[in-house]
This record gives structure tokens, C-alpha cells and sequence, in this order.
């Protein structure tokens, strides 16, 4: 038993190591879903969280949930009712979901939210909540159907997700330095909180009337401004910076 | 405007008062806000404990000689918290014990000055300055035993660290001790990430104790 302690400590250690040095977030995804599997987690996902009533689509920095998942959540806005994500709102402390009651009788829909994940073999979980410096919520959520949380096992996934958040950080929002507030033209501002509420670059162009390559044109200007890789990079950082909101 | 004063056994006579100020601060932080297990009201109404020795800096945050925050740094070669109080909270890598490693604790901002979500201006400020401290001090890595809580807040400021052990809980709290590495990027990182001068406010009153004892090569500005 004292051994296997320090197997599951040991192997923490060597994770936050090798992601260390890792640049590219394919890798980090590989390296945290492996690690995750040996004690059960199928499903995991690294977001930030949408002030409640927010769409939590676009807001994934890593997502190793199941692509039918991912597309359920989004097209149903499970997040609103996802009582795992309310309890991220008031706890400090990561939380097994068993820990994060909630009434099935008063929120119904709550109970469908995870009754739902059920049926993508998601019935238990761990989330450590995250609270940004600027007030942002994120949380670092796994689960599985039979998982393992004895002994080491919780403070080494604690540990493991805390380095995997911030390496996720560092790979999603590369520049730290930030711009000059209201740094982005009138449309690209309301380009990108179309995006932040889940919007495809074409649904976009519908909505504004104009061409959809002027769209993907605005969002490139916006990344360009705020030096982010991609679409999903862009919103995040416009949030964090107050450029747009949810 | 805020000024982070550095207070070492050699200058430590110019502050009395602030200094004491402080310790009020903390009986009133630690001890009746927060109630921290361990420490016991005093009649004094001030907080010490084991680490308020002759070796310990402080760092002070001073408005027009009111004391707005600060913390305190002790060489890990003599009393520290991981060491003496939660070595098993580093049984992956070991207690520090350098003198080029400094141990960071108590790290305050006075109630009427915090902000929402309890990383205040005031608390970056003493943060960037003690790692503006150590870089002129030649003090390598800092380290820090801290509610796993504040982790993320470090690395969003491109603060390396690495984990000394695994966190455990303690007092219904999740405790993790880091090594936090000293770099001018770690400096650079908070300053911009928080919306800070890059202009120093740390101000060091001669007469100067070097952090690292025999250290010879003193800072150009003291």
C-alpha cells in the first residue's frame, strides 16, 4: 500500500515535469488524458466558466470530453443547469461530485443534466475550481463511470490539474502583455461576442448581413491584436480583458 | 504613493513603528479575522511567532507612513514553516535549505484596502516587489507554502513553480508548498499581468544587511 502511495505520487510529479516543457497543447492533451485513464477518468475538459447564463461552447481551452457530449452540452446549453459547474461558483476547495449535492426534486433539470452525462459513461467526477486573478471562474473537470479517489489518488489529480490549468494558459493565451483597453474596431468587438455566444462565422455573416470572409477577416484582425492562435484563444482573452462579455 | 520598504535587522530601527503596526495588523488579520489554529490571542495584540527572528526581511507596503500590506522573508537555512511545521507537505522533493532560497509567508493587505476577487493592487504590488527583492539579492527561488487556491493566480502571472510535495488538507483547507523559481520574466510577467509600473517602488534605507550573508557583490542602488 505504502508503495503504491508513492507510485501515484511519484507519477504526479514526473506529469507536472514533462508538461513542463511541452509547446505544443496536442501533447499536453496525449500526456493528461493518459494519465487520467489509469485511475478511471475517460472525460475530462479545461474551461473557463461563463458568468451563469452564459454559453460554455466556445470556452473550452483543452476538451477531452466525447465529441457527442461536447456537441450536446453546447446545443442544449447544458451548462446553465449543470449543478457541477454551480458548485465551482462557490467553492474554493476541489469537489468530487458526490460532494456537490443537489435537490433532483427542486432542479429537475439539474438531474437531467447529469443524468445525460450518465449516458456518456460520466457518473462520477472531480473538478477543481479555478478563480483567475481578473474574477474569472475556471474549472479543471474529469470524470468516468468507476473511478479512483483513495489515498493519494485525490491530491495527486489535485496537483496534476492545477499544472495542466496552468500549462494550458501558457500554450491557449501566449501573450501576457496586455493591450491597451479598447484596442478593437467597433465591428470586431461585436464580431467576437457573436463568437463568445457560439456563433459559426457564417451564422455571423447572416446576422450582420455581410460576407462571411468579412467575418473571418474581422476575427483574424482581433487575433493579430491580441497575438492568439486561434478563434477559441481570442474570445478567452477578449473576456478576460472585458473586450466583450458574456 | 505606495513605496514597498525593505526591512532588515540593519535598518530595522528606523521602523519601530511601523514595524509594530504591523504585528497589530497581523493579530487583527490572523488572529481575529481569520482565526487561524495555532496562534493564540495575545494581550499585546500583536502576532509573532517563531519566524519574526533576526534574519527575517520584511517587506512593507507604506502609504504616507500607514502600513497598507506586506509579508516577510526568512532564509530556508534557518526556522521555516515547511521545514518545521509541514516537512511531509514537501516529502516529494525535499525541505529547501539554501541560502539562496528564501521562504515567503505572511503575505497581508489591510482590510479597508482589499478588492474583489482578494488579488487587490496592493497585494500584487507587494508580490512584484519581493520578486524585484530577490532578484537584487541573488536569491534563486522562493519558497512558499500556500492554499492551493492561489497556485493559478501565480502561474496566470508567469510565475514558475514547482510542486514540493503533494497538497494535503489542513484546517479544511487544501495546503500545497512550491518552489517559486526568481527570474526578471517572473517580474516582468506580474507587473504587465496586473497593470503595474514597470518602474520599481521598492525603497531599501541604509543601513543595508545583504539577504545572503557575505554576499559581496551589493546592488548598484541599495
Amino acid at each position: 500500500m505504502a508503495e503504491g502511495m508513492l507510485d501515484v505520487s511519484r507519477a504526479a510529479f514526473d506529469f507536472v515535469d514533462d508538461i513542463e516543457r511541452m509547446s505544443d497543447p496536442r501533447l499536453l492533451m496525449d500526456r493528461f488524458d493518459r494519465e487520467l485513464n489509469g485511475y478511471g477518468y475517460h472525460a475530462w475538459m479545461i474551461a473557463s466558466l461563463p458568468n451563469p447564463g452564459g454559453r460554455a461552447g466556445s470556452l473550452a481551452m483543452l476538451n477531452g470530453w466525447p465529441q457527442g457530449w461536447t456537441d450536446l452540452y453546447r446545443r442544449l446549453n447544458l451548462i446553465q443547469n449543470d449543478p457541477m459547474v454551480a458548485h465551482c461558483f462557490r467553492s474554493t476547495a476541489p469537489f468530487e461530485w458526490r460532494e456537490a449535492p443537489y435537490d433532483p426534486l427542486a432542479n429537475p433539470k439539474a438531474k437531467e443534466v447529469m443524468d445525460r452525462a450518465g449516458d456518456f459513461r460520466m457518473r462520477e467526477g472531480f473538478c477543481v475550481p479555478v478563480h483567475t486573478s481578473d474574477g474569472y471562474e475556471a474549472v479543471v473537470t474529469m470524470a468516468g463511470e468507476r473511478v479512483e479517489l483513495a489515498g493519494q489518488v485525490r491530491p495527486a489529480l489535485h496537483v496534476m490539474a492545477l499544472y495542466a490549468y496552468g500549462k494550458a494558459v501558457d500554450l491557449c493565451m501566449p501573450q501576457r502583455f496586455p493591450a491597451a483597453p479598447g484596442v478593437f474596431a467597433k465591428r470586431e468587438r461585436e464580431v467576437l461576442q457573436w463568437t463568445a455566444a457560439g456563433k459559426t462565422s457564417w451564422e455571423i455573416s447572416q446576422i450582420l448581413g455581410v460576407a462571411e470572409s468579412t467575418i473571418t477577416a474581422h476575427i483574424k484582425a482581433a487575433a493579430a491584436k491580441l497575438d492568439t492562435p486561434n478563434r477559441v484563444a481570442t474570445v478567452v482573452v477578449a473576456l478576460r480583458r472585458g473586450e466583450i462579455s458574456l | 504613493m505606495l513605496e514597498v520598504h525593505v526591512i532588515t535587522n540593519a535598518n530595522r530601527h528606523l521602523y519601530e513603528r511601523e514595524l509594530d503596526e504591523h504585528h497589530q495588523i497581523r493579530h487583527r488579520i490572523y488572529i481575529e479575522e481569520l482565526q487561524w489554529r495555532g496562534l493564540k490571542p495575545r494581550a499585546d495584540k500583536r502576532e509573532y511567532d517563531q519566524f519574526d527572528i533576526a534574519e527575517t526581511v520584511y517587506l512593507l507596503a507604506l502609504e504616507q507612513n500607514r502600513v497598507l500590506g506586506g509579508l516577510r522573508l526568512v532564509p530556508t537555512t534557518g526556522p521555516q514553516l515547511i521545514g518545521d511545521v509541514f516537512p511531509h507537505l514537501a516529502s516529494m522533493q525535499g525541505v529547501p535549505r539554501r541560502p539562496d532560497i528564501a521562504e515567503w509567508t505572511r503575505i497581508f493587505v489591510v482590510q479597508e484596502r482589499r478588492e474583489d476577487h482578494s488579488n487587490s493592487k496592493i497585494r500584487s504590488t507587494v508580490s512584484a516587489a519581493m520578486m524585484e527583492y530577490a532578484l537584487q539579492e541573488g536569491i534563486s527561488a522562493i519558497s512558499v507554502l500556500m492554499n492551493a487556491f492561489w497556485l493559478p493566480k501565480l502561474q496566470e502571472s508567469g510565475w514558475r513553480t514547482r510542486p514540493l510535495g503533494l497538497p494535503d488538507q489542513h484546517d479544511g483547507e487544501w495546503l500545497i508548498a512550491v518552489l517559486i523559481d526568481v527570474t526578471p520574466e517572473a517580474l516582468a510577467g506580474l507587473r504587465a499581468a496586473r497593470g503595474l509600473s514597470q518602474q520599481s517602488v521598492l525603497v531599501h534605507r541604509d543601513p543595508y544587511r545583504p539577504f545572503i550573508p557575505g554576499r559581496t557583490d551589493v546592488p548598484a542602488v541599495a
